[in-house]
C-alpha cells in the first residue's frame, strides 16, 4: 500500500525537472483591454490594440517609480486576431494574458465590414476570454479610445466598464453587454444594441449604442441615449434614472422625478388571429426636483398632474423606440422572447416570418406611475 | 433506525458513482436533442427509466445474496461462457473510466492546466486512485463518505451563487410540451445515471436481499442524482439559455465561469466548481476502478490484487489515451452506450432468464 | 551449629544482591540480631529515606529488641507501623524492589524465612505544574509529572469514581519500566482494553525511557506522519478520554500520557472547549478546524494562483501581486521553500535555547531577515504574509502531534501544487485522505466521525453543541 505513495513521491521527482504551466505572475503580459479597428488595406485587414499593464507604474505605498502610466498599449496590424496576438512576442517579452480582459471596443468601420459574429468567434473559442468581457462601440478609433487617461480608475479599459455599472443611475447608461450575452444574441438569431463609448473633452464617456442586425451581424444604426431610456424602458431594464418634465411639454415649470422602481410586462395576446403587444409600464417615483413654485406638496391631489405628465412623457419615448424598431425590422426589443413564451403555438408557426410580422405589429402602451413622495422639505 | 446507519454508505457509494461527467456534459447533449427550455423533464423520465432498470438488476441479485455478478455468472451459464460475460463487464467498467477521465483530462487541459500532457494528468489521478483501491472497499466507502459532504456543499454553493445569473425568460414556457421530443432526450439522459449497476458488485459484501431497504436505497440515491441534476439543468438554461448550451462544450463550467463578483475577496468561481466536479470524477473513477478489479481477480482466480490492480490502471490509462481529440472522445462516447446496454440489460436479462432455468433443476 | 548455618544462607542472599548490583557503593545493609532472629536490612542509599528507615523500621524493632519480646518473622508487618509492607516470595523481584526505593527486611529465624519490601521511596518530585505546551485558559492548572504513582493520585483526584481502574504491566528487559493501563470500567469497551493488553505485552525493548517511545512501540503504521496515540500532560484531557471510553497508558518515569485510540477530531480539541458558552466554543473549534486546513494548503495554494492559474486571482490583487513580485529572483516555489525552511529552522532554534534567549532568537530572526529579505528584493512581501500566517496557523493547532504531522504533509502539498497546480494539489490531498481512510487507531477509524458517518457525532466534532455540557457520548 504504501509502495503507491513511494512510486507517486518518485515519480514526482521526476517530473520536477518539467512543470509544463508554470508561469509567475510577473512574467505575464495581463491585458486590461482590447481595442480593434479597421485599416482597409489588403494584406492587414486589422489592427488590433492589446492594453497591457506596467506593474512597476502602479503607485502604492511600496517603494518603487512610481507617476507613470501604468499601461501600455501596443497596436499590430494583421488578418486574423490570432496571429496579431503572437505578433506582440516581437516587441514584448511577456506572452499575453487575457484572464484579467475587462473591455473589448469595436470601431464601427470594423462592424460595417465583417460579421460581429466572425469577429467574436476568436474570442469565445479561448477559454482565457471569460464571459463577463463588456463589449462597446465606438465612432472614433478604438485605439484612440484605449489612449485617453481614465479620471478614477488606472486603466482605460477598466474605467469603461465600470461607467456601465452605472446602468441603475441614469436612463441612458445601458447595462454592460458582456460576451456571454452578445454570445446567447447570436446564436439565438436576434438583433441587439451595443453600448457605444466616445470621447468627451479628453475624458471617455459613454454615449448611445449601435444597433446590430440579426442577418447581416453587422451594424445598421445607431440609437441615442434618449432612445436608450425608451429601449431600456421597454426590456424592463430600468432600475433608476430620472424622468425629466420639460416646460414645453405643460404650462408648468420644469420638474423632475427619480424613479425609486420600475417593471414592465410584455404581454403578446392573440385576438382573431391577429397579434397585439400589450406594454404595461409600472413605476414609483419621487419628486427630486421642482421649478414649479406655486405647487404645494401638502395638499391633496398634487401629484395627479406630474403624474400624467411624467407618464405622457415615458411614453412617448417609448413609442419612438418602438417605432424606430419596427423601421428598421430588426426587433431588438425582446417582443420575440415573449411571443414565444407566451403563445408558443403562434411563435413556432410564425418565427420564420417574424421581421414582417414585427414591423406591423400593433402595440399598445400603458403607462402607469405612483408617486411616493416628495422628500424631507418643500421649500416652495 | 439499524437499516438507516447500514444503508447511509451504500445511498452514498451510489451517489458518488453515478455523478459523474454526466453533470458538465449532459446539458449539451440534451440541448442537441430535446433544444426546449423544458427538457429538464427528460432527466426526470431518464432517472425514472433508470431506477426500474435498476429495480430489475436487484431482482436477480436478490436469488443470489452475497454474491457478486462474477461468480453468479459462471455458475448459471456455464464456466467459459460465464467467464467470458465477465470479461465484457469488466470491459465495460474499465471503458466507462476511461471515459470519464478523458473527459476530465480535456477539462482540466482546457480551464487548469494548458500545456500539461494529458497523459501526465491522467497518471497521477490513476495512481492516486490505485492507491485508494488497493485499501480495499471498507476503505473506499470511508473514503466516499468523507468527501460525500463536501461535495454536496460545493455544488450547494455554486446554486447559491449562480442563481443571480438565472434570466427566467430562458427557463419558459414551461408548460409547452413535444413530448416526443423529451422522450427523444431520455436515451441520452438515461446514461447519465449509470452507476446503479454496480449493485451488483456491491451485493459481494453487503447483505442486499430485501425489497424494503434496497428499493429505499436505489429510490434516495438515483432521486437525488435526479434532484442535483435537475437543478443544474436549470441553472443551465437559466444562465445561459438553450441555444448557447447547444453550442457550448462544457456548459457547466462555463456557467460558473459567468459567476463574478466584482471587489469581492474571490472574484472567480469556477474553480470551486472543478474541485467539487474533480472530487466526483475520482470517486466514480474509483467504484469502477474497484469493480473491474474485482472481476478480473474473481475471473481469473488471482490472489495477487497488487498485480491486476497496477495492469487494470495501466488499461485504463492507455485506454483513456486513445482518443486523438475531444470530438473523437465523444464519438467514442456512443460506442459506450451500446456497451452500457449490453452490461446494464443484456447482461442482467440472460442471467436472469438462465436462473429460472437453473432453478427448475434444482 | 544451626544458626550459624542460617546466617550463612542468610548472608548468601545478601551477597546474590550484592553481587547483582556489583557491591555498588549505594547498596547498604544493616543487621540486628535478636534474640533467635536475624534482621537485614537492605535499601539502596539514595532513593530511599533515612529518615524513614530510621522512624518507621529500625526504631520500632530496636523498641522490641529492648523490650526481649519474642517475636517471629511474621509478626514483623505488625511492628512496622507503615501500610506499605510486602511480602516477597519471588526472590528474584528484591533487586526491583530495591530499585524502586523500598527497604528489603529480610528475617530469619531457624527454619522460617521472610522477605519483606517496605516503601522508603524518597524522590526528588517537582510540583504538578502547569504544563508548559499544553497551557489552557481557565481549566484546571495542574499537570502529569514523573512519577506514576502521583499520576496516579492526580487522576484520582480528577476522577473519583470506583470504576477507575489502573492495570500494571512491567516492559523492558534491560531496564524494566512500569506501565499502568488505565480506564473506566464499564465505559471502555473489553475489545479495546484487550487490544491495547495485547499490544502492550507484545513490547519487545530493552528499555523505554519515555512515554514518546512507548507511543512508537505501540504503533502499528510506523510509516504514517500522523499520532496513533494522543500524548497529553493534562489530567483532565486524560479524564475526558477516560469518560468517553478510551484507555489512557501511563509510564513511570514521564509526565506525559498516552490516550488511545486518537482520531483526527480529538487532536484537534482542547479541555478549554468545555469550559466555555457553547457558541463561543463551537466558534473556537471551527477557527482551529480552519486553522489546520491553513496551515496545511495555504503555501500550496498560493503557489498555485500565483504561478498557475493567474485567472482565478481577483484582478487588483493580480495587478497589485504583480508589482510586488517585480525583481524577485527565485521563482516562486524556490521562494517559498526557502521562507519555510527559514521559519522551521528559527523555531527550532527558540525551542533548542533558554527562554530568554530563544525568544530573542525568535524576534530577531523575524523581524531582521524578514524585513531585510523584502527590502532587498529577494522575497515578495506577500510571500513572508503568506508563510508567516501559515507558521502561526499551524502553531494554533491544539496538539504538538498534529503540528508536527502537518507541517509534513505542508512539503508534500506544497511540492505537488508546484508541480501541478491546483490539480496537483486536490491529488496530493486525494492520496494524503486516503492514508488517513486507511489509518486505525486500535480499530478505531482515524476520520471518525467523518469517515463513517455520523452525524449525530458531528455535534462534537466542528462544533460543540450545548447538550454536550455534563454529558458524555463516549467513542
Amino acid at each position: 500500500m504504501k509502495k503507491g505513495l513511494l512510486v507517486f513521491l518518485s515519480l514526482q521527482l521526476l517530473f520536477l525537472t518539467s512543470c509544463w504551466d508554470s508561469n509567475e505572475i510577473e512574467d505575464l503580459g495581463m491585458i486590461m483591454g482590447i481595442g480593434l479597428d479597421y485599416n482597409g488595406e489588403e494584406k492587414d485587414v486589422f489592427s488590433m490594440t492589446n492594453q497591457y499593464v506596467v506593474p512597476n507604474n502602479i503607485e502604492g505605498t511600496q517603494t518603487g517609480s512610481s507617476g507613470g502610466i501604468p499601461y501600455q498599449n501596443i497596436t499590430l496590424n494583421g488578418s486574423n486576431f490570432f496571429q496579431i496576438i503572437r505578433e506582440n512576442s516581437l516587441e514584448t517579452d511577456r506572452p499575453p494574458n487575457y484572464t484579467h480582459l475587462k473591455s473589448v471596443v469595436f470601431t464601427e468601420r470594423l462592424l460595417q465590414q465583417e460579421p460581429l459574429k466572425q469577429l467574436i468567434s476568436f474570442f469565445l473559442r479561448d477559454h482565457e476570454f471569460r464571459r463577463t468581457v463588456a463589449i462597446f462601440i465606438t465612432k472614433e478609433s478604438a485605439a484612440e479610445i484605449l489612449a485617453i487617461e481614465p479620471t478614477k480608475e488606472m486603466f482605460p479599459a477598466v474605467q469603461m466598464k465600470e461607467l456601465t455599472q452605472n446602468h441603475n443611475r441614469s436612463l441612458y447608461v445601458q447595462d454592460t453587454l458582456k460576451f456571454g450575452e452578445v454570445s446567447k444574441k447570436i446564436t439565438e438569431g436576434a438583433s441587439f444594441v451595443i453600448p457605444e463609448i466616445g470621447i468627451n473633452n479628453g475624458r471617455i464617456r459613454l454615449l448611445g449604442a449601435g444597433i446590430i442586425s440579426n442577418k447581416t451581424e453587422k451594424i445598421v444604426g445607431w440609437l441615442t441615449p434618449e432612445e436608450i431610456a425608451g429601449l431600456k424602458w421597454v426590456t424592463d431594464e430600468v432600475s433608476g434614472g430620472l424622468v425629466a418634465i420639460k416646460e414645453k411639454n405643460s404650462e408648468e415649470d420644469q420638474a423632475v422625478l427619480e424613479i425609486m422602481k420600475a417593471s414592465t410586462t410584455i404581454e403578446p395576446e392573440m385576438k382573431d388571429g391577429q397579434l397585439t403587444v400589450h406594454l404595461k409600464v409600472k413605476s414609483a417615483l419621487r419628486l427630486a426636483e421642482d421649478w414649479e413654485i406655486k405647487r404645494d406638496v401638502f395638499s391633496e391631489g398634487w401629484e395627479e398632474d406630474l403624474k400624467k405628465q411624467g407618464e405622457k412623457v415615458v411614453k412617448e419615448e417609448i413609442e419612438h423606440v418602438i417605432t424606430i424598431a419596427q423601421e428598421q425590422q430588426l426587433d431588438y426589443l425582446e417582443f420575440s422572447t415573449w411571443t414565444s413564451i407566451k403563445q408558443p403555438a403562434y411563435w413556432k408557426k410564425h418565427h420564420k416570418e417574424w421581421e414582417r410580422i414585427f414591423s406591423q405589429l400593433p402595440v399598445t402602451i400603458d403607462v402607469d406611475f405612483t408617486l411616493t413622495g416628495y422628500g424631507t422639505q418643500d421649500i416652495n | 433506525m439499524q437499516t438507516n446507519q447500514h444503508s447511509l454508505p451504500i445511498i452514498i457509494f451510489f451517489i458518488s458513482t453515478i455523478i459523474g461527467v454526466g453533470i458538465v456534459t449532459l446539458p449539451r447533449e440534451t440541448a442537441t436533442i430535446v433544444g426546449q427550455p423544458n427538457m429538464w423533464i427528460s432527466v426526470i423520465l431518464g432517472a425514472f427509466v433508470a431506477f426500474i432498470n435498476a429495480l430489475f438488476i436487484f431482482m436477480l441479485m436478490k436469488k443470489y445474496p452475497l454474491k457478486t455478478v462474477y461468480d453468479i455468472a459462471p455458475e448459471l451459464v456455464g464456466k467459459w461462457i460465464g467467464k467470458l460475460l465477465n470479461l465484457i463487464f469488466v470491459c465495460y467498467t474499465i471503458a466507462i473510466s476511461a471515459f470519464i477521465i478523458r473527459t476530465m483530462a480535456e477539462i482540466v487541459n482546457y480551464y487548469l492546466l494548458d500545456k500539461t500532457p494529458k497523459f501526465v494528468v491522467l497518471l497521477v489521478l490513476v495512481l492516486s486512485c490505485m492507491y485508494l483501491v488497493s485499501t480495499g472497499l471498507p476503505n473506499i466507502l470511508l473514503f466516499l463518505q468523507l468527501y460525500f459532504p463536501i461535495i454536496l456543499l460545493m455544488f450547494l454553493l455554486l446554486t447559491l451563487l449562480s442563481i443571480k445569473n438565472i434570466e427566467p425568460t430562458h427557463l419558459r414556457p414551461i408548460l409547452y410540451l413535444d413530448g416526443s421530443d423529451l422522450l427523444k432526450g431520455v436515451n441520452s439522459t438515461f446514461f447519465s445515471f449509470v452507476g446503479y449497476e454496480l449493485l451488483m458488485v456491491l451485493s459481494g459484501e453487503h447483505r442486499l436481499t430485501r425489497w424494503k431497504p434496497v428499493t429505499f436505497i436505489l429510490g434516495i440515491s438515483i432521486g437525488s442524482v435526479c434532484v442535483i441534476y435537475v437543478l443544474f439543468f436549470i441553472l443551465n438554461i437559466g444562465v445561459l439559455s438553450i441555444e448557447e448550451l447547444k453550442v457550448i462544450t462544457f456548459p457547466t463550467i462555463e456557467m460558473a465561469k459567468a459567476i463574478e463578483f466584482q471587489g469581492f475577496f474571490f472574484e472567480r468561481f469556477e474553480l470551486l466548481f472543478l474541485f467539487g466536479w474533480i472530487i466526483t470524477i475520482f470517486t466514480t473513477l474509483t467504484a469502477y476502478y474497484y469493480s473491474a478489479m474485482l472481476g478480473v481477480c474473481k475471473t481469473v482466480n488471482c490472489k495477487k490484487t497488487f498485480f491486476m490492480n497496477a495492469l487494470i490502471g495501466l488499461l485504463i490509462l492507455m485506454l483513456s489515451l486513445l482518443p486523438s481529440g475531444i470530438t473523437e472522445l465523444f464519438s467514442y462516447g456512443t460506442y459506450l452506450n451500446y456497451l452500457s446496454y449490453v452490461a446494464l440489460i443484456a447482461i442482467p436479462l440472460l442471467l436472469f432468464l438462465f436462473s429460472f432455468k437453473k432453478g427448475a433443476v434444482k | 551449629m544451626n544458626r550459624r548455618r542460617f546466617v550463612r544462607t542468610s548472608s548468601l542472599l545478601e551477597e546474590q544482591i550484592k553481587l547483582e548490583f556489583h557491591n555498588s557503593e549505594d547498596l547498604k545493609h544493616k543487621t540486628i540480631k535478636l534474640d533467635g532472629l536475624t534482621l537485614t536490612l537492605l535499601y539502596l542509599d539514595d532513593i530511599s529515606d533515612r529518615m524513614v528507615i530510621q522512624k518507621t523500621i529500625l526504631s520500632p524493632l530496636l523498641t522490641i529488641a529492648n523490650e526481649d519480646t519474642v517475636i517471629s518473622p511474621s509478626d514483623i508487618p505488625d511492628l512496622i507501623p507503615l501500610a506499605a509492607v510486602n511480602n516477597i516470595e519471588d526472590h528474584s523481584t528484591i533487586s526491583r524492589h530495591l530499585m524502586e526505593g523500598c527497604t528489603v527486611l529480610i528475617a530469619r529465624e531457624s527454619n522460617d524465612h521472610h522477605v519483606y519490601s517496605i516503601k522508603t521511596t524518597y524522590s526528588v518530585k517537582r510540583s504538578p505544574d502547569e504544563p508548559v505546551n499544553e497551557p489552557t485558559i481557565s481549566g484546571p492548572r495542574d499537570g502529569f509529572i514523573e512519577c506514576i504513582q502521583d499520576n496516579k493520585a492526580l487522576l484520582r483526584a480528577h476522577l473519583k469514581s470506583s470504576d477507575l481502574l489502573f492495570e500494571q504491566h512491567l516492559i523492558g528487559k534491560d531496564v524494566v519500566t512500569s506501565i499502568s493501563i488505565t480506564y473506566l470500567h464499564g465505559k471502555a469497551s473489553e475489545t479495546l482494553i484487550n487490544e491495547v493488553r495485547e499490544r502492550v505485552n507484545q513490547i519487545e525493548a530493552d528499555y523505554i525511557t519515555d512515554a514518546g517511545v512507548l507511543e512508537q512501540l505501540l504503533e502499528r503504521n510506523p510509516l504514517s506522519v500522523f499520532p496513533e496515540l494522543t500524548s497529553t500532560q493534562h489530567p483532565t484531557k486524560v479524564a475526558n478520554a477516560l469518560l468517553e471510553g478510551r484507555v489512557a497508558l501511563m509510564t513511570d518515569g514521564s509526565p506525559t500520557v498516552l490516550i488511545a485510540p486518537t482520531t483526527l477530531n480529538m487532536l484537534l480539541q482542547t479541555p478549554d472547549d468545555y469550559y466555555f458558552k457553547w457558541i463561543p466554543a463551537s466558534l473556537i473549534r471551527l477557527l482551529s478546524y480552519f486553522t489546520a486546513l491553513i496551515s496545511v494548503l495555504l503555501p500550496g495554494a498560493y503557489i498555485s494562483l500565483i504561478s498557475f492559474h493567474h485567472g482565478l486571482i481577483p484582478t487588483s490583487l493580480a495587478v497589485s501581486l504583480s508589482k510586488t513580485r517585480e525583481g524577485v529572483p527565485f521563482p516562486s516555489v524556490i521562494e517559498a521553500f526557502i521562507m519555510e525552511l527559514t521559519i522551521e529552522i528559527l523555531r527550532e532554534a527558540g525551542v533548542r535555547l533558554p527562554k530568554p534567549i530563544g525568544s530573542t532568537v525568535s524576534i530577531v530572526g523575524a523581524i531582521v531577515i524578514g524585513e531585510t529579505a523584502v527590502s532587498s528584493g529577494i522575497v515578495s512581501p506577500m510571500m513572508v504574509m503568506v508563510i508567516s500566517f501559515t507558521a502561526i496557523c499551524s502553531f494554533a493547532i491544539p496538539n504538538y502531534q498534529l503540528s508536527l504531522a502537518l507541517r509534513t504533509i505542508r512539503f508534500f502539498i506544497l511540492f505537488s501544487a508546484a508541480l501541478l497546480g491546483v490539480y496537483g494539489m486536490l491529488i496530493a490531498i486525494f492520496i494524503v485522505t486516503t492514508h488517513l481512510i486507511k489509518l486505525r487507531s486500535f480499530s478505531t477509524p482515524y476520520m471518525e466521525p467523518f469517515a463513517p458517518i455520523h452525524i449525530k457525532r458531528w455535534k462534537d466534532s466542528f462544533i460543540r453543541l450545548y447538550y454536550r455540557v455534563g454529558k458524555r457520548t463516549g467513542i
